[in-house]
C-alpha cells in the first residue's frame, strides 16, 4: 500500500518545497515594506513611512506623482496589448490560413526572431526610434501616448510589441488552426473578402484566444523593465513607467531605501496579481485546442 | 447555368486528388458526385466553388472560363456537411450575411431573408443562435443562406450525413423538390448511393480521383460499366463470383468449383470478343438470385445468415468457399445450416474483365455520357 | 497558356473565350496573390524596424571600434574603418571558454529543471488536484513573473542574505548547523541564478502546459481510467503524448529566451562574485556595449559579442526546427489563393 501512495506524496513535495520559497520571499517583501528594518522575517520596527509615495512625491513637486506614473504604465500596457493582439492575429491568420510562397519559411522566421537578443539591438533601436521621432504626426506630440518615437510611451510600446510578436503570432496561429475550414469557405462563397472573413467571421470565434493573449501581453508589458529604462529619457520624466519610478529610490539617493523599494514594488504588483486572479481562467485558454501544428 | 469541366486536374503534392476529369452538367440539372471518401468528389466541388484552384484544366460556367473568378464572383450557393453556420450570429444574421456583403438595402434584405426562411420553414427561428437549433434546423438555416442570394448554381457537400435517418429521408425529398421548383443547377456530393440514386438526374461515380462513369441512375444500376460502379451502386451490394469462361458446342459456360452455368449467347459472344482467355468475374444482384425447387436450380448452398429487412429478407448462403446473398420475399422459411437450391437470373448477370475491371458487356450499351 | 490552347484544339472544341476580360481576371488574381502580404505587412514593418535594421547596424558596428570617446568622430559606416579586430579579440579572450561554459550551463540547467521540468510538474499537479487549489498554486508561481525584476532580485538577495538577516540562513541553515551563515549568493551564486531565473521561467511553461492539459478531451482520460490505468499511467501514456506540441514549443522558445536573457543575472550577481564566475554571453555583450569599466563603453566590441550570440541563437533555433520536423507538421491551408 505504500508504493501507490508514495508517488503523489513525492509530487506534492516537489510542488510545495519550492513554492514555500516563493511564499517566504513575498512574506519578507510585505514585512519589509512596513518596517524600518528587518532581521529575517522579523520586523525591527513597524512604519508606514515607506508608503508615503502614495500621498506625496518623495523627490519634490517637479517630479510626476505615482498616480501619473501608474496611468502611464496602464496606457503603455494597453497600447502594447492592443497592437500585439491586432498584429499577431493578422499575421497568425495569414500563416495559418493563406497560401503564399514562403509561408513555412516565414513561420520559422518568426520563431527565429526570438533568438535575437534585445540587448543586441538596444543601441540600433535607439537610432530607429530617434528617426521615427522625426516623422511628422506619429513621431511625437500625440496626446496620451506622446507618439511612437524616442522617449514616448508609444515608442516604448512599439519596441515591446516587436519583442512580443514571435510569441503572439504562434499563439494566434494555433487558434486559427482550429477554426473550421468550412465556415471560412462558406463566408468566401457568401461574398466576403479574406479581410472581412478575418474580421467578421474568424475573429469573433477566437475570443478566448484573444483574451488569453491580451492577458499575457498586458502582464508582460506592465512589468517591462529594460526597454522602458533604455528608451525613455529620465526616470522621472513625463513618460516614466512604474518600473522606472522604482529606480529613483535606488540611484538618486545616497543610501538606497530598500524598504521603500519593496513598498513601490508591491504597489506595482498588487493590481496585476488581482488582475491575474480574475483572469487566470481565461488565460488558461491560451493553448488553442490540442491540435498539432498549433503552438 | 451550364457547367463544363474539361481535363480538370487537382494535385496535392504528389497526390492526384482529381485526375483529368471531364464532365458536363446541363442547365437546371441535378447531378450527384458519388464515391467513397477520398475519391476527389469534394475536391471537385470546392474547385467549382472557387475554394480550390485547379492544377490544370478548365471550369466553365455557360461557356465562360471561371478558373480565376473568386468564390464571390461565381454566383453560387453552397451547403456544407457541417452546415458551417456562423456561431456568433443569429439565424437572421446568418441568412442575411450574403446580402449584407452585397450591400442590399435593409428593407429588401429583411424581406428576402424572411422569404427564404419561410421557404425552409424556419421563419420563426430568426432570432436564435445556431447553438440553440437542432441539427435539422441548422441544416435548414444553411439552405436558406445558400438560397437567399438566388444563386445560379447550388453546391451540396454531403449535406445530410449529420442528420438522423428519418430526418435525412425527409430533407432528401425537400431538397429535391426545392431544386425542381427553382430549376437551379445543382451539384450534390455524397458517398451514399441511395441519396445519389433517389435525387440526381445523373450520377458521376468517382474513385481515386478518376471518373468511373456518368449516367442516369437506372442506367448505372442496370448496366454498370466497371466492377467498382457495380459494387458501389445498389444496396445490398452486388455479388461477385470468380469464374472460368468456357465455350462449348452448345453455348457459353461459366464454371467455378461449385457451379457451372450457361450464359446467354450474346453475353458469351461479347465475353469472347473481349479476349480474356479464361477468367471472368460474374456479378449478380441479390434480387436476381432466387430459391427454386431442386430440379430447376443452378447450384446448392447452405444458409449462413438471415437478415430480415421487413418486406424482404436478405439471406447469405455459403457454398464451397464462396458466399452469395439473395433477397427473398419475407418471411424466409429456411433455417440456418439448411441446404437450399439457388438459381441465378442469367439475363441480369454482369461480366467483368478481372484485369481491367471493365464490363465485357459494355460495348452493347455504349459508354454513357 | 500554350498547352491550354493545344488541348482545346485537340478536342475539337470551339475556342473558349479565355482571353475575354483578361484585364479583369489579371486584377482579381493579383489582388488574391497580394492579400497574404497585406495581412503580413504590419509584422513586416515592425520586424524591419526593430529586428532587421538594428541587426544590420549591429553587424556593421561589430566591425568598427566605435565607442563613447570617438562617437560622432569615427565614420563607422565607411568600410575603411571596418576590421575583424573585435572578433579576434573575442576569440582570443582568455575568459571566452568560461563565458561559453557558463552560458551553456545556465541555459541547460535552468531549462531542464525549471522552464520545462518544473513547469510540467506544476501543470500536471495543479490540473489533477482540486480546481481552486490548482488556481492558487498557479497564481503563486506566476508572482515571480509579474513582480518588478528589481524588487524580485532584491527579495532573493534577502532570502540568501548572511545570518542573522538572511531568511534561509536564519530559519534553516543555522538551526540545522549547516554552513557558517555566510552570504549564500557569494558561496553558491549559481544555485541562486538557477532559482531566480527558473522561478520566472517556470510560469511560462506552466500556463501553456496547464492549458494544453485542460484542453485534452475528457473522453481520453476517462477511457484510460476505465481501462484501469493509475493517475500516473494516464499522465504517462495519455496526457504527455497529447501535449507533445506545447512541450516542443516551450523547449524551443525558452531555450532562446534564456540564451538572450541577462537582466536577472545582472541585478543579482552582475557576473560575480569571482572574476567572470557567473558571466554569461548576453551579459558580456551588455557589459561591453553599455556599461563603462574605464569610463568607456565599447559599442563596436559589444556589438561583435552580440553578433556571435545572434548566430548561436539562430543556429539553435534552426536545429530545433529541424529536429522537431517542424515543416512536416505544419498543415497546408485548405483554401487556395486564386
Amino acid at each position: 500500500m505504500l508504493r501507490p501512495k508514495l508517488k503523489p506524496v513525492l509530487a506534492y513535495l516537489v510542488l510545495i518545497v519550492p513554492s514555500s520559497l516563493i511564499i517566504l520571499g513575498f512574506l519578507w517583501l510585505l514585512i519589509t515594506s512596513f518596517s524600518t528594518r528587518v532581521e529575517g522575517l522579523q520586523s525591527l520596527g513597524w512604519t508606514l513611512n515607506n508608503w508615503r509615495f502614495l500621498w506625496e512625491s518623495p523627490f519634490g513637486p517637479q517630479y510626476p506623482s505615482i498616480w501619473a506614473v501608474t496611468l502611464n504604465t496602464l496606457v503603455m500596457s494597453l497600447i502594447m496589448t492592443l497592437i500585439v493582439v491586432v498584429v499577431s492575429s493578422l499575421t497568425g491568420y495569414a500563416l495559418s490560413r493563406m497560401k503564399f510562397p514562403g509561408r513555412k519559411g516565414f513561420l520559422s522566421l518568426t520563431l527565429i526572431l526570438h533568438a535575437f537578443p534585445s540587448v543586441t539591438l538596444l543601441i540600433p533601436i535607439y537610432f530607429v526610434l530617434l528617426w521615427i521621432a522625426k516623422i511628422p504626426l506619429i513621431g511625437r506630440d500625440v496626446p496620451l501616448l506622446g507618439g511612437f518615437g524616442y522617449n514616448t510611451i508609444g515608442g516604448v510600446a512599439l519596441v515591446m510589441v516587436a519583442f512580443q510578436l514571435p510569441f503572439g503570432i504562434w499563439i494566434m496561429k494555433g487558434f486559427f488552426d482550429n477554426i473550421s475550414w468550412d465556415m471560412e469557405r462558406s463566408a468566401l462563397i457568401d461574398g466576403a473578402s479574406r479581410f472581412k472573413v478575418w474580421w467578421q467571421i474568424i475573429m469573433p470565434n477566437i475570443k478566448p484566444g484573444i483574451a488569453a493573449l491580451s492577458i499575457f501581453s498586458f502582464l508582460t508589458a506592465w512589468n517591462a523593465y529594460l526597454i522602458p529604462l533604455t528608451f525613455t529619457a529620465g526616470r522621472a520624466g513625463k513618460s516614466a513607467v512604474l518600473s522606472l519610478y522604482l529606480q529613483n529610490f535606488i540611484s538618486e539617493s545616497v543610501m538606497t531605501e530598500w524598504n521603500a523599494v519593496a513598498a513601490v514594488g508591491l504597489f506595482q504588483l498588487v493590481p496585476v496579481v488581482l488582475f491575474f486572479l480574475f483572469t487566470q481562467e481565461a488565460l488558461l485558454n491560451i493553448y488553442g485546442g490540442g491540435k498539432k501544428g498549433g503552438v | 447555368m451550364k457547367i463544363a469541366l474539361e481535363a480538370l486536374n487537382k494535385h496535392f503534392g504528389k497526390v492526384k486528388a482529381v485526375d483529368s476529369l471531364d464532365l458536363e452538367i446541363g442547365d437546371g440539372e441535378f447531378v450527384a458526385l458519388l464515391g467513397p471518401s477520398g475519391c476527389g468528389k469534394t475536391t471537385t466541388l470546392l474547385m467549382l466553388a472557387g475554394i480550390y484552384k485547379p492544377t490544370s484544366g478548365h471550369i466553365c460556367f455557360d461557356d465562360r472560363v471561371v478558373n480565376h473568378l473568386l468564390p464571390k464572383e461565381r454566383n453560387i450557393g453552397m451547403v456544407f456537411q457541417s452546415y458551417a453556420l456562423y456561431p456568433h450570429m443569429t439565424t437572421f444574421d446568418n441568412i442575411a450575411y450574403p446580402l449584407k456583403l452585397k450591400r442590399v438595402r435593409r428593407k429588401e434584405m429583411k424581406e428576402r431573408v424572411q422569404r427564404s426562411a419561410d421557404m425552409m420553414g424556419i421563419g420563426d427561428l430568426l432570432d436564435r443562435r445556431p447553438a440553440q437549433l437542432s441539427g435539422g434546423q441548422q441544416q435548414r438555416v444553411a439552405l436558406a443562406r445558400a438560397l437567399v442570394k438566388e444563386p445560379a448554381i447550388l453546391l451540396f457537400d454531403e449535406p445530410l450525413s449529420n442528420l438522423d435517418a428519418k430526418l435525412r429521408l425527409r430533407m432528401r425529398g425537400e431538397i429535391k423538390r426545392l431544386q425542381e421548383d427553382l430549376a437551379v443547377t445543382a451539384v450534390y456530393v455524397t458517398h451514399d448511393q441511395v441519396e445519389a440514386m433517389t435525387m440526381a438526374s445523373r450520377i458521376a461515380v468517382m474513385n481515386y480521383g478518376v471518373l468511373q462513369t456518368y449516367g442516369a441512375p437506372n442506367q448505372l444500376y442496370d448496366h454498370p460499366d466497371t466492377l467498382f460502379v457495380a459494387g458501389f451502386i445498389g444496396a445490398p451490394p452486388m455479388n461477385f463470383l470468380e469464374m472460368t469462361f468456357k465455350e462449348r458446342d452448345d453455348g457459353f459456360y461459366l464454371k467455378s468449383q461449385a457451379l457451372e452455368i450457361r450464359i446467354l449467347a450474346e453475353q458469351g459472344a461479347l465475353a469472347k470478343q473481349d479476349s480474356i482467355p479464361q477468367r471472368v468475374i460474374m456479378g449478380i444482384r441479390p434480387e436476381n438470385v432466387s430459391i427454386v425447387a431442386e430440379r430447376d436450380g443452378d447450384f446448392k448452398a447452405e444458409v449462413y445468415l438471415i437478415e430480415p429487412l421487413g418486406r424482404e429478407d436478405l439471406v447469405t448462403f455459403r457454398f464451397v468457399d464462396e458466399e452469395i446473398r439473395a433477397l427473398v420475399s419475407a418471411p424466409f422459411d429456411g433455417r440456418i445450416g439448411e441446404t437450399i437450391c439457388l438459381k441465378l437470373d442469367k439475363e441480369k448477370a454482369h461480366l467483368f474483365n478481372p484485369e481491367t475491371e471493365v464490363s465485357v458487356l459494355r460495348t452493347g450499351n455504349g459508354r454513357s455520357s | 497558356m500554350k498547352r491550354r490552347t493545344e488541348k482545346i484544339g485537340e478536342r475539337g472544341k470551339p475556342p473558349l473565350p479565355v482571353l475575354l476580360g483578361t484585364r479583369n481576371i489579371g486584377f482579381s488574381r493579383m489582388r488574391g496573390q497580394l492579400a497574404p502580404y497585406a495581412f503580413l505587412s504590419p509584422t513586416l514593418i515592425l520586424v524591419t524596424l526593430f529586428f532587421f535594421i538594428p541587426l544590420v547596424m549591429v553587424f556593421i558596428l561589430s566591425f568598427t571600434k566605435l565607442d563613447m570617446t570617438n562617437f560622432g568622430i569615427l565614420e563607422w559606416w565607411k568600410p575603411v574603418n571596418w576590421s575583424l579586430d573585435n572578433y579576434v579579440k573575442i576569440f582570443t579572450n582568455r575568459f571566452l571558454s568560461r563565458i561559453l561554459g557558463n552560458t551553456i550551463m545556465y541555459v541547460a540547467v535552468t531549462l531542464a529543471l525549471f522552464n520545462v521540468g518544473m513547469a510540467l510538474v506544476i501543470a500536471l499537479i495543479t490540473t489533477h488536484i482540486k480546481r481552486r487549489t490548482g488556481f492558487a498554486f498557479r497564481t503563486l508561481w506566476f508572482l515571480p513573473r509579474i513582480t518588478p525584476v528589481v524588487v524580485y532580485t532584491m527579495m532573493w538577495r534577502a532570502l540568501a542574505g548572511p545570518a542573522p538577516m538572511g531568511v534561509i540562513n536564519k530559519y534553516f541553515l543555522v538551526p540545522l548547523g549547516i554552513g557558517g551563515g555566510e552570504y549564500l549568493l557569494h558561496t553558491h551564486p549559481w544555485v541562486f541564478i538557477f532559482l531566480v531565473n527558473g522561478f520566472i521561467g517556470a510560469s511560462f511553461g506552466m500556463i501553456l502546459f496547464a492549458s494544453a492539459i485542460e484542453s485534452i478531451p475528457k473522453d481520453y482520460t476517462i477511457a484510460s481510467k476505465v481501462d484501469g490505468a493509475t493517475t500516473w499511467q494516464t499522465i504517462r501514456y495519455v496526457e504527455l503524448p497529447m501535449i507533445k506540441w506545447p512541450l516542443l514549443f516551450v523547449t524551443t522558445y525558452q531555450t532562446l529566451s534564456l540564451l538572450t536573457s541577462f537582466e536577472q543575472i545582472m541585478l543579482l550577481t552582475d557576473g560575480g562574485p569571482g572574476l567572470y564566475q557567473t558571466e554569461v554571453w548576453s551579459l558580456t555583450a551588455y557589459h561591453r556595449a553599455l556599461t563603462s569599466y574605464f569610463g568607456n563603453t565599447q559599442w563596436g566590441y559589444g556589438a561583435a559579442w552580440s553578433v556571435v550570440l545572434v548566430i548561436i541563437g539562430v543556429v539553435m533555433a534552426v536545429i530545433y526546427l529541424r529536429v522537431f520536423k517542424f515543416r512536416e507538421l505544419v498543415e497546408e491551408p485548405k483554401i487556395d489563393q486564386l
